[in-house]
């Protein structure tokens, strides 16, 4: 078979493999930020749609209608994601199955949208080469949006939203913008897909198709923007490979498609693309250059804070003054924890108020907070376990990484140039913490002691005047601890106050400048260590009446 | 007119809840969302049909359809949950694997009985009507109201007051604290999807003895249906997914009148938007509250 003849007989195989990709991408950068969409059919059907019925109905120019339906597809994810991004995982799933139901029964049900029978009389407009020509600019889109600020941000909000936050990611807005693109890229792959053939219908966007593209992602693997590409091209092939190997059942096809998407979450949970070689990870030696910072005050005046009937929070005031370190102790349940919480608004008291250098923050989100210089790190740890030590530093530096995305785009020198300063200076943290050599390795890999020292590098990584610490020296060994309270100094030195909660009291009383004790949700003790150790009512908290 | 609305609406939120029952008991045990539960409401009302056709009688159908859905059940816990079941993300996974199950089980159905839809054969099913006053009631929508009734109060007591309840409630609360007082938790995930797959299968039989066709795709509408009663119901909440089944059953017989019939589907979406972004913890259901 002569090469154009191929080209010829196999012109819609490319051309559906084409635009499987792009939607491919499409659900590529939701799940990117660990959203689990359903609604890229329903996208692609509502940009397909307005694209043919502006050709047919007003006349209009197929690239200015194949532009219009790809805003319109923008414009309903926006829409639909406002009310559901408060949503998380299966409850998120289900609700873009329903919109994607919603916009079949109304494709079914409209008399302008052809109904059930759908819209025929468009003719194609779009050649194969178009289609590729699109997905390559997509593709690089994506594939240099990585290692920038909104790609880092991506993927701290897919590992937990909650550490997300308290690195100055809002949330909300990283979960709406990749939704946004999502909306985009299944616009484009819809538009393409309504003037390549002659004929669209309801049923060619229903729940099926949407799990379909949702299995390409799975298939391929998330962890990297090629991954579904994989998936795609695999799957929209399958079905042509089976015919012409003499195969014409659709029931094989289903069965050897749902067994690859079941072996593959079994024994293969990052996907076909995690079998591919993957460019190493570059560490870059540490750079010696220190940003100094200003030390933040807190105070914190008659702090309450209730669960239901239970009062974990009574009347707590506490003060830190710049640069020094407040040890905060108390018996398991005094409400350290709680305290913290509310300070850095993730759980806001019910009374009182928190001052940051004089300012009232109470009630900030955790995100403003963090970019007013506070950062934290967690009881329970909160570690980003998918990315390597170096990206998890690098994911707290997001608010200060320099804005290359552009210059990426063109990749240009400089954009290289600071990427590699701010990678080495995340090195430097590590270092600083402990953690030398261990910059590739998986966050999940380390060791409950090593990733209690990475939360600490990726706290300082915002480069914070006021740092918290949750417990650090939880399980570590005597010897670690030691080097812990050398650490805590030095973070105090270099011109940050520390708010440390801790259980291990040589620690607390070597490393801390004021002490504060808490039992039953209120202070019943302030002071330096030497006059906390010996005071009558810390005495009897700690060893009973 | 409107009475036998309110016992058309009745009998399909009985089918409604018994399906939505299935989804709701795993839901609360595991945290997935069991998508393949469409897939064994399907092979149910198949089974019961082959049965039927053997010249048996059709309570006895409903009565092995049922059993071998459980065990249906069973063995989609142990091919497609139980290896994903202690991940970080398992309940992603789950939902992913239960696709997976479902496309591969729905193949088996193309396979098995292709595109065709399928009637009972003539005469093996009892075509009796009651009629009160205005109302019309087979004694097939009888037989489906008492048994979904029937399933929920014994669902309910066995929850509540057997041994083998309190091990499913322990683990829904905490699987870790159940492990450790002695909760035997393969053996109890293993028997609640079993009572998942028999209350999906029970639905199947239900629903195909009520319409009379039997299809490869039937769980593809009942599926969305399941979702928007256990949402409505609180996910995780028994009493909250049987009260909801009727709900929607009585939502949809009266958007059918009022609006129209092609709008019917539509119904349980709009159930789904409207109690996730107004009260996403559903009409019965708790917030959970983590500690962070």
């Amino acid at each position: 078979m002569g090469l154009e003849v191929f080209f010829e007989v196999y012109r819609d195989l490319f051309g559906q493999i084409g635009i499987a990709c792009l939607y491919a991408l499409s659900i590529y950068i939701v799940l990117a930020a660990g959203q689990l969409s359903l609604a890229q059919a329903g996208f692609g059907a509502i940009s397909a749609y307005t694209a043919v019925l502006l050709i047919t109905e007003q006349g209009f120019a197929a690239p200015v209608a194949i532009t219009v339906g790809i805003a319109a597809a923008t414009l309903a994810a926006g829409i639909l994601a406002l009310p559901l991004l408060r949503l998380r995982g299966v409850f998120l799933a289900i609700a873009t199955i329903g919109f994607g139901e919603v916009v079949r029964v109304t494709l079914n049900n409209l008399e302008i949208t052809g109904g059930a029978s759908g819209l025929t009389g468009n003719l194609p407009k779009v050649e194969v080469w178009h289609i590729y020509a699109v997905l390559g600019i997509c593709g690089f889109l994506l594939a240099r949006l990585a290692p920038t600020g909104l790609g880092r941000s991506l993927s701290a909000v897919r590992e937990d939203e909650t550490a997300a936050q308290m690195q100055g990611i809002n949330v909300r807005s990283v979960r709406l913008i990749a939704f946004l693109i999502s909306g985009a890229l299944a616009g484009t792959a819809g538009a393409l897909e309504a003037n390549f053939g002659f004929f669209i219908g309801p049923a060619q966007f229903g729940e099926q198709r949407a799990i379909e593209i949702l299995t390409f992602a799975v298939i391929g693997g998330v962890t990297i923007w090629y991954g579904p590409l994989i998936g795609a091209a695999l799957l929209t092939l399958l079905p042509t490979l089976l015919r012409d190997s003499g195969v014409d059942e659709g029931w094989v096809r289903l069965v050897l498609q749902g067994t690859i998407l079941l072996l593959v979450i079994l024994f293969l949970p990052d996907g076909l693309a995690s079998l591919l070689p993957r460019r190493r990870q570059k560490v870059p030696a540490p750079s010696d250059d220190h940003i100094a910072t200003q030390p933040l005050e807190l105070r914190t005046e008659s702090v309450s804070r209730h669960f239901g009937g239970v009062t974990a929070l009574h009347d707590v005031s506490v003060h830190l003054r710049p640069g020094r370190v407040l040890g905060l102790v108390g018996p398991n349940g005094a409400g350290k924890t709680t305290l913290v919480n509310a300070i850095t608004g993730i759980v806001p008291p019910s009374s009182g108020r928190v001052l940051i250098d004089g300012q009232d923050v109470t009630n900030m989100p955790a995100w403003q907070l963090s970019r007013r210089g506070v950062a934290r790190t967690f009881q329970n740890l909160r570690v980003f376990t998918h990315l390597s030590a170096l990206d998890n530093v690098l994911a707290g530096t997001v608010r200060r990484l320099p804005r290359t995305y552009f210059s990426r785009l063109l990749f240009l020198p400089h954009a290289r140039k600071q990427e590699h300063e701010q990678a080495a200076r995340a090195v430097t943290l590590l270092d600083l913490v402990g953690l030398a050599g261990k910059e590739a390795i998986r966050g999940d890999q380390l060791s409950y002691g090593d990733q209690r020292r990475l939360e600490i590098a990726r706290a300082l990584a915002s480069n914070p005047g006021l740092v918290i610490l949750d417990e650090p020296a939880a399980g570590m060994n005597a010897n670690e601890a030691a080097r812990l309270v050398g650490l805590i100094r030095r973070i105090a030195e270099t011109g940050r106050s520390v708010v440390l909660i801790e259980h291990n009291m040589s620690v607390v009383m070597k490393a801390s400048d004021d002490v504060a004790v808490l039992n039953f949700g209120e202070v019943i003790g302030q002071g330096t260590p030497d006059q906390i150790k010996t005071a009558p009512a810390v005495v009897e908290a700690y060893l009973g009446a | 007119m409107w009475e036998q609305q309110l016992v058309n609406g009745l009998v399909s939120g009985g089918v409604y809840a018994l399906f939505a029952l299935g989804l709701t008991l795993v839901f609360g045990v595991l945290d997935i969302l069991n998508l393949a539960h469409a897939s064994v409401f399907m092979l149910a009302a198949f089974t019961a049909l082959l049965v039927v056709d053997q010249g048996i009688p059709f309570p006895i159908a409903i009565v092995v359809a049922t059993f071998v859905a459980g065990l249906l059940g069973i063995l989609l816990e142990r091919v497609a949950f139980r290896p994903i079941r202690d991940r970080a993300d398992s309940n992603l996974s789950g939902l992913l694997t239960s696709i997976a199950a479902s496309i591969i089980l729905a193949a088996g159905a193309l396979a098995f009985f292709g595109p065709d839809a399928y009637r009972y054969p003539r005469g093996s099913l009892p075509d009796h009507t009651f009629a009160f006053a205005n109302v019309r009631l087979t004694a097939l929508q009888l037989l489906t109201l008492v048994l979904s009734v029937v399933m929920m109060v014994g669902l309910k007591l066995l929850l509540d007051r057997t041994s083998f309840g309190r091990s499913i409630r322990a683990i829904a609360e905490k699987p870790l604290a159940a492990r450790v007082v002695g909760v035997n938790i393969n053996q109890t995930i293993a028997g609640t999807f079993f009572l998942s797959g028999a209350l999906g299968g029970l639905a199947g039989v239900l629903y195909g003895l009520l319409f009379n066709t039997m299809t490869a795709d039937m769980g593809d509408t009942i599926l969305l249906k399941g979702l928007a009663v256990i949402i409505l119901g609180g996910m995780a909440s028994v009493t909250g997914a049987a009260v909801a089944g009727f709900v929607l059953g009585l939502v949809e017989v009266f958007t059918v009148q009022g609006i129209g019939s092609e709008w019917r589907d539509a119904v349980a979406f709009g159930v789904i938007f409207v109690i996730l972004v107004v009260r996403p913890t559903g009409l019965f259901g708790l917030r959970r509250v983590r500690e962070i």
